[in-house]
């Protein structure tokens, strides 16, 4: 499996899937093993919801019998994935990562869900996630009924969010693919810190029908791997217009751009202030790469209150989707303190702040597409630390310079974004890279993630014995 | 100034928490109302955030995201 015959689980999707064609593996025996690695690794690291054998185990044999009878429904076929517990599957529960709904049923799969087992995919498991996608307020890991995600690469470390369980299980091997949303940083952030490649794509190229919502305006679906081919891979099914969805884009079909040379990179001006020593080190030498791919500028984003914009468009939608959950008290049931009470204020945020808000979102839209049309890319540190500590507060508001301000923007601004590993940084946990594009730049932004990976192998590291690092952290002898 | 702005900011933070206490179905202890004095007050500077922006009377809200108000044809094959 080039490269991964010692570690099939942490195989690629492309990998599986000549594995399915050549015979060495069958559909059902990569849903056992997914299944497996969920339910030991997966539990562990409180990535795991709901793990779904029936619907697994039936939609793999349907895959091996139709792989046996010339049926080939394309790259997902026979693959294991798990989805990010605010999609809708009809035959499980779908808790949004809240204790209020640990056991309820929502009638209907979500369209991701549709699209995947159309496509031939294999649904193992319902993924755990901070309670409500973090749109409560949350300021600490522990703020999942499933408990705080743990990093695959050391379990005292946080997954990220609020994608916690979908960043973790990629990374700890237990699926290839899983599927993430984000609202502000919500695929980048486990992402990057679990060490794998999550994409965000253009707002409206996922049809979000199925899917709880957080933020009407800044809620996207994304894919979070192994690689950029893999999430590429799944975008050609995940992308198209649904009716359901009136935000989904009137295009046909997703088409890939095979460039791998000849780009037209930024970097953002002080890209690297207040990040970590041993990120910024990571960075320089990521960027050697890109130099080889292509040209690199530099820029400076414009100094716009993108941060603000988002903060207060994401408060007002969230408590307007949920004031009824609000004023019926049933957020005091919620895991993290802070997120039974947080989003109370949102109630009395005054509609001309939403508003002016959104008015500001006009100008940043304008202002980012001068910035990023020159460039099919433009680069910064992932994010400015490794993996924060399980059990530490988060800093009230983050200083990212380079990071955190040109997430706000993106998510802002519907922009597609690839975050993937660049490396090791401070106690052996990943740095990642950052890539923000152009709105509609989706398959340029995984061109570029394709050819750094060719280029640089760094998606190729693995996580150090996730099970016994996972099983020391929860029985310490 | 200062002192007025001061002053009205919060009147302002401590109405608009009164106003989240009485939409919350039951009584807040004193560390919850805290961390709602604190998000308003938080909101309250973004909005300072927001402001430090000029806009035009006819600057109108963008009401959602259109990417295809945008001239990259994107990865479609076939793009309008």
């Amino acid at each position: 499996m080039n490269g991964n015959d010692a570690a099939p689980a942490f195989a690629t999707i492309l990998e599986l899937g000549l594995a399915l064609r050549s015979g060495q593996t069958t559909a059902v025996a990569l849903a056992n093993e997914a299944l497996r690695r969920l339910e030991s690794t997966g539990r562990a690291l409180n990535a795991v919801v709901t793990t779904t054998p029936e619907t697994a185990l039936a939609l793999a044999a349907r895959a091996d019998d139709e792989l046996a009878n010339g049926h080939d429904r394309g790259a997902l076929h026979g693959i294991p994935y798990g989805a990010k517990d605010l999609l809708a599957v009809a035959d499980y529960p779908t808790t949004w990562g809240a204790a209020p709904f640990r056991t309820r049923h929502i009638d209907g799969n979500a369209a991701v869900v549709e699209r995947l087992e159309a496509a031939g995919a294999v649904l193992v498991a319902k993924l755990a996630m901070v309670e409500f996608a973090g749109g409560f307020g949350y300021d600490q890991p522990d703020a999942a009924f499933t408990g705080p995600g743990r990093n695959a690469w050391n379990p005292d470390r946080w997954a990220g969010g609020s994608s916690s369980g979908s960043g973790a299980a990629v990374a700890a091997g237990c699926v290839p693919l899983a599927i993430g949303t984000e609202t502000w940083g919500s695929i980048h952030g486990p992402a990057a810190y679990n060490g794998i490649t999550g994409f965000r794509p253009t707002y409206g190229l996922v049809s979000r029908h199925g899917a709880m919502a957080l933020s009407w305006t800044m809620d996207k679906i994304g894919p979070m791997a192994h690689s950029a081919e893999d999430c590429e891979l799944t975008m050609l099914t995940l992308a198209g217009h649904d009716p359901r969805d009136p935000s989904t884009l009137r295009r046909s079909a997703y088409q890939s751009d095979r460039r791998r040379e000849g780009f037209r990179f930024a970097t953002l001006t002080g890209a690297t202030i207040g990040v970590e020593a041993e990120i910024a080190d990571r960075y320089h030498a990521a960027l050697e790469v890109f130099h080889a791919m292509g040209s690199v500028d530099e820029v400076n984003l414009p100094e716009l209150p993108f941060d603000a914009a988002a903060a207060t468009i994401i408060s007002a939608e969230a408590a307007s989707a949920f004031e009824i959950f609000l004023e019926e008290g049933a957020a005091a049931e919620l895991t993290a303190p802070e997120d039974r009470v947080a989003l109370l204020a949102a109630l009395s945020l005054p509609a001309v702040d939403y508003l002016r808000a959104l008015r500001v979102r006009r100008k940043a839209m304008a202002a980012m597409d001068d910035l990023l049309a020159p460039f099919d890319a433009v680069l910064t540190p992932g994010r400015a630390t490794v993996a924060p500590p399980i059990d530490q507060q988060f800093p009230e508001e983050p200083k990212d310079p380079g990071a955190r301000t040109i997430d706000g923007a993106a998510n802002l601004c519907g922009l597609p974004g690839l975050m993937m590993p660049m490396g090791l940084g401070r106690h052996g946990l990943p740095a990642a890279v950052g890539l923000t594009g152009r709105a509609g730049s989706d398959a340029t932004i995984l061109a570029v993630g394709i050819a750094f990976q060719e280029r640089s192998g760094f998606h190729r590291e693995m996580p150090p014995e996730p099970v016994a690092n996972a099983r020391s952290a929860l029985h310490p002898s | 100034m200062g002192n007025r702005q001061g002053k009205s900011e919060h009147v302002e933070i401590e109405a608009r928490v009164a106003l989240a206490l009485a939409r919350a179905n039951r009584e807040l202890t004193g560390s919850e109302a805290g961390i709602v004095r604190e998000r308003v007050s938080r909101s309250i500077e973004h909005r300072k955030q927001l402001r430090t922006l000029s806009l035009e009377n006819q600057d109108e809200p963008a009401p959602g995201f259109d990417p295809e108000s945008f001239s990259h044809p994107g990865p479609w094959k076939d793009a309008p």
